[in-house]
């Protein structure tokens, strides 16, 4: 079996595409699946919310979550947000000021590339 | 003149439970956007209503009665935890949503409390009754989207 180096270049941070809908009955999937990607080192996960057109208070609670827990390991949560009424919830909650949110996933892959994203290695 | 009580009976009356909360959502929308409001006022409506019976889903008896009615120049919503009779099948009187708002506490049971916050910054009115079959919320939107007294 071929070793992996524990931090590799990336040439893109993972990518996790989430419901169309998030309510109480998916959030928690929402939640596993980002937090999957916030491994050791990842630096970024951006959350790909083109496809969401509503999110409530639980998936606004499962967004928080991944955000604190990426911010443990020093790693950042992205979120590409397309639908009105999905910020609208986050600026009502207060979060607009502090997750990272971008229009598009051009627009987050170049705002880590800002960061200096691929040379962590 | 357009006499405020013009209807007095509901134009959406749908129970829910956790499978169906996607389809309240949608008859929900579909209603709004029939009443012609516009997109940012029928997304809080949407949001309020949602957080109400998921409210009641999660916290509550895991299902409830959704009805709303058009008073003047208002939406009003009931969201009815389990099998809660408070109000009854009668639309509530705009006068009465102030009474309730000024009752101050709201008895609805709550976990973190963030959803039914979200229901207070956008409603015009909002209030809990409780009976012993369970909670009613109440929650009425001005068609302009102003909020009186708030």
């Amino acid at each position: 079996m071929e070793d992996r180096p524990a931090v590799h270049t990336r040439t893109a941070p993972p990518i996790v595409r989430l419901a169309a809908e998030i309510d109480v009955t998916n959030s928690g999937s929402a939640y596993a699946d980002l937090a999957a990607e916030c491994l050791p080192g990842v630096g970024t996960v951006i959350a790909d919310m083109t496809q969401t057109s509503f999110c409530d208070s639980s998936g606004v609670r499962a967004l928080v979550r991944v955000h604190k827990l990426a911010a443990d390991d020093g790693a950042e949560l992205s979120l590409v947000i397309t639908s009105g009424a999905v910020l609208r919830i986050l600026e009502l909650s207060g979060l607009t000021g502090i997750l990272r949110i971008y229009p598009s996933i051009d627009a987050a892959v170049a705002a880590w590339r800002d960061r200096g994203g691929a040379k962590r290695s | 003149m357009t006499p405020a009580s013009a209807s007095r009976s509901p134009f959406l009356d749908q129970r829910f439970d956790a499978s169906t909360l996607y389809q309240l959502r949608a008859a929900v929308a579909a209603h709004v956007a029939e009443i012609g409001l516009p997109a940012c006022q029928a997304n809080d409506i949407l949001i309020a209503v949602h957080e109400l019976a998921s409210n009641a889903i999660r916290h509550g008896h895991g299902h409830g009665r959704l009805c709303a009615w058009r008073l003047g120049q208002a939406l009003a919503f009931t969201v009815r935890d389990g099998d809660a009779v408070t109000l009854g099948a009668a639309s509530p009187a705009p006068g009465e949503f102030e009474s309730l708002a000024a009752s101050g506490d709201l008895p609805w049971p709550m976990e973190t409390g963030h959803g039914l916050w979200l229901v207070s910054q956008v409603a015009s009115y909002f209030a809990v009754h409780r009976d012993d079959r369970g909670a009613t919320a109440t929650v009425a939107f001005q068609h302009d989207g102003t909020k009186p007294g708030g």
